[in-house]
């Protein structure tokens, strides 16, 4: 099972949204001139962002509340950064069931225009099902 | 080996929630959590996991040095209020990361670096 594709594109304000709430003062995330400075194009993304692709791809399926997050692993091939377009998909790539429960492995590809893959988000999930 | 602490306050996790969309009310409603057996509201684990790589990054790592890799498990939950203290550990190929709150383990975990 997996989603359509979706355009993603990550710009200054969420980004600038993102390290604040975290606190994070790393001044590559602040300002294209200071990122600049570290040899970068322009803002990159902080480690964790592209998990917020999630709040822009719409799944086909629903895993049933209580939903548990067990394991979380990200793999980031290539530097992302703001205002550049991605292609976001998610797929189900394992699951099974366990007694009432529903273990489901979900995985997030994050690739560039030319399908380049740039990032993944592979989520170990323990849910009351999925319909 | 390096110590440092962080604390997860209701604020993070509202603005978390509003960032990612996940409204999940375990990590927003106390009810809701303590139906589902939790004794308070509880932290997403991605927000965990970005201040766990925000406090690597910042303490440990120069400004531009790319994670390339991060694994963690959810152990125990993270509650709202919970200070977690993070224990960071270089071996040769990885970080290796332990989050303690008092001594219950709820994340563990490694980080590799860019080559």
């Amino acid at each position: 099972m997996k989603t359509k594709e979706y355009e993603i594109i990550f710009n200054k304000e969420d980004v600038q949204q993102f390290v604040q709430l975290l606190g994070d003062p790393n001044p590559i995330f602040q300002c294209q001139s200071e990122a600049k400075v570290y040899g970068f194009e322009t803002i990159p993304l902080p480690p964790t962002m592209p998990m917020i692709a999630y709040k822009w791809i719409e799944t086909p399926w629903k895993l049933q509340h209580p939903l548990i997050h067990r394991k979380q692993q990200c793999i980031q091939h290539q530097r992302m950064y703001i205002d550049k377009p991605y292609k976001g998909i998610v797929m189900i790539t394992d699951q099974f069931q366990r007694q009432n429960l529903t273990f489901t492995k979900q995985t997030l590809h994050l690739y560039n225009k030319d399908g380049i893959l740039y990032f993944e988000g592979i989520s170990d999930l323990i849910s009351g099902g999925l319909s | 080996m390096n110590t440092l602490t962080f604390r997860i306050t209701e604020e993070d996790v509202e603005q978390y929630a509003d960032v990612s969309f996940d409204y999940n009310p375990i990590h927003l409603d106390l009810e809701e959590a303590k139906q589902r057996g939790f004794t308070n509201k509880i932290a997403h684990g991605m927000l965990t996991v970005a201040k766990v790589l925000s406090i690597l990054s910042n303490e440990l790592l120069e400004p531009q040095v790319m994670l390339h890799k991060y694994e963690f498990t959810f152990l125990s939950p993270v509650y709202v209020g919970d200070q977690v203290t993070l224990i960071f550990t270089q071996t040769e190929q990885a970080i290796r990361i332990e989050g303690k709150c008092d001594k219950k383990l709820v994340i563990r975990g490694h980080v590799l670096l860019q080559e």
